[in-house]
């Protein structure tokens, strides 16, 4: 089993406080939610933990180990879905592949996977947001990396592909600490088991969608 | 060698060649419009200095969020310019060397 511990994590711009001591642990096994209105930090706090933006100060240990901020990405510990896709759009499915994953067994896995072979010869450009998010997941998930950080990976994808995406992740978290942000809400609180509101750069843990309407997130009508 | 080892090394070799490929794209038109100006030697030299940033700027501006990929590759930006740097210094060197022959 691995653990990640975040630490004393501070970020503002200026005057404004983004993230004010805010602490997290992930372990293997564990799917954690970040919710948060726009601008709230949920995605600069999986970025700080990626290691793509500077903290003011934080304190990352995997397994107990101390590990700087610039080295999260050379230790290849942490996986990250930006919100955008990171797929070269002008290559298709099967060439974008060996890119991630020289050997056969290994891309074997991926071309095996529910319903890549639908698309394995179209362009990246060309599929759907829903196939692009699933095998964006499918690429970053058979990475050795022990955690994955998951930046909205529900926006604007097409139902079916939702269920595919659930079921992927909750197989991966049988070997992986998974962090993920999202405003789709009833999809996250299927597959978390731990979540929490950023407010007022603050971290609250929520236990279920009545706390996400007291602590402001949602209305008390939706 | 072990498998594991080999695979590493096919991977890195993969994703160099490919930034190689990007960076390059903006580089190469760069030199090639120095050197039809300023002469040969001045576009391989700019071919492995000022060429390079320009391929970054290219590679910024028209495909940046696929930096994503080498991150989670494991190479950080500064990692992935030394690596296209040596390998653009090199090639220089080399055509460097054929042109002073043919010259």
């Amino acid at each position: 089993m691995n653990l990640l511990e975040i630490t004393n994590i501070n970020k503002a711009y200026g005057n404004k406080i983004i993230l004010k001591n805010v602490n997290l642990i992930c372990k293997t096994g564990e799917i954690i939610g970040v919710f948060g209105r726009n601008g709230s930090g949920k995605s600069t706090l999986l970025k700080l933990i990626f290691g793509t933006l500077t903290a003011d100060s934080i304190l990352i240990k995997i397994n107990s180990e101390t590990i700087s901020q610039n080295n999260i990405i050379p230790s290849k510990t942490i996986a990250y879905l930006p919100q955008d896709t990171f797929l070269p759009k002008e290559k298709r499915v099967r060439a974008v592949i060996p890119l991630f994953f020289p050997n056969g067994d290994d891309q074997n896995k991926i071309f095996y996977a529910p319903q890549v072979s639908n698309f394995e010869k179209a362009k990246v450009g060309e599929l759907s947001l829903g196939q692009l998010r699933y095998l964006e997941l499918l690429i970053i998930g058979n990475l050795n990396h022990p955690f994955l950080m998951l930046d909205e990976p529900f926006s604007m994808i097409e139902p079916i592909y939702k269920d595919v995406i659930k079921d992927l992740l909750l197989e991966l978290k049988e070997s992986k600490g998974i962090i993920l942000t999202d405003h789709y809400y009833n999809d996250v609180l299927q597959i978390t088991h731990k979540n929490f509101v950023i407010k007022d750069g603050n971290k609250i843990e929520i236990k279920n969608k009545e706390d996400l309407v007291k602590y402001e997130y949602l209305n008390s009508n939706e | 060698m072990s498998q594991k080892q080999n695979s590493l090394q096919r991977m890195t070799s993969k994703a160099i060649g490919k930034y190689f490929l990007d960076i390059n794209m903006f580089n190469i038109p760069f030199s090639l419009v120095i050197g039809l100006t300023l002469g040969v030697f001045w576009s391989i030299i700019t071919f492995s200095t000022f060429g390079i940033l320009i391929g970054y700027l290219g590679f910024y501006f028209f495909k940046e969020n696929e930096y994503y990929s080498y991150y989670n590759l494991g190479f950080t930006k500064s990692i992935l310019i030394k690596k296209i740097w040596l390998l653009n210094i090199s090639i220089s060197f080399v055509v460097f060397l054929i042109y002073i022959i043919i010259r």
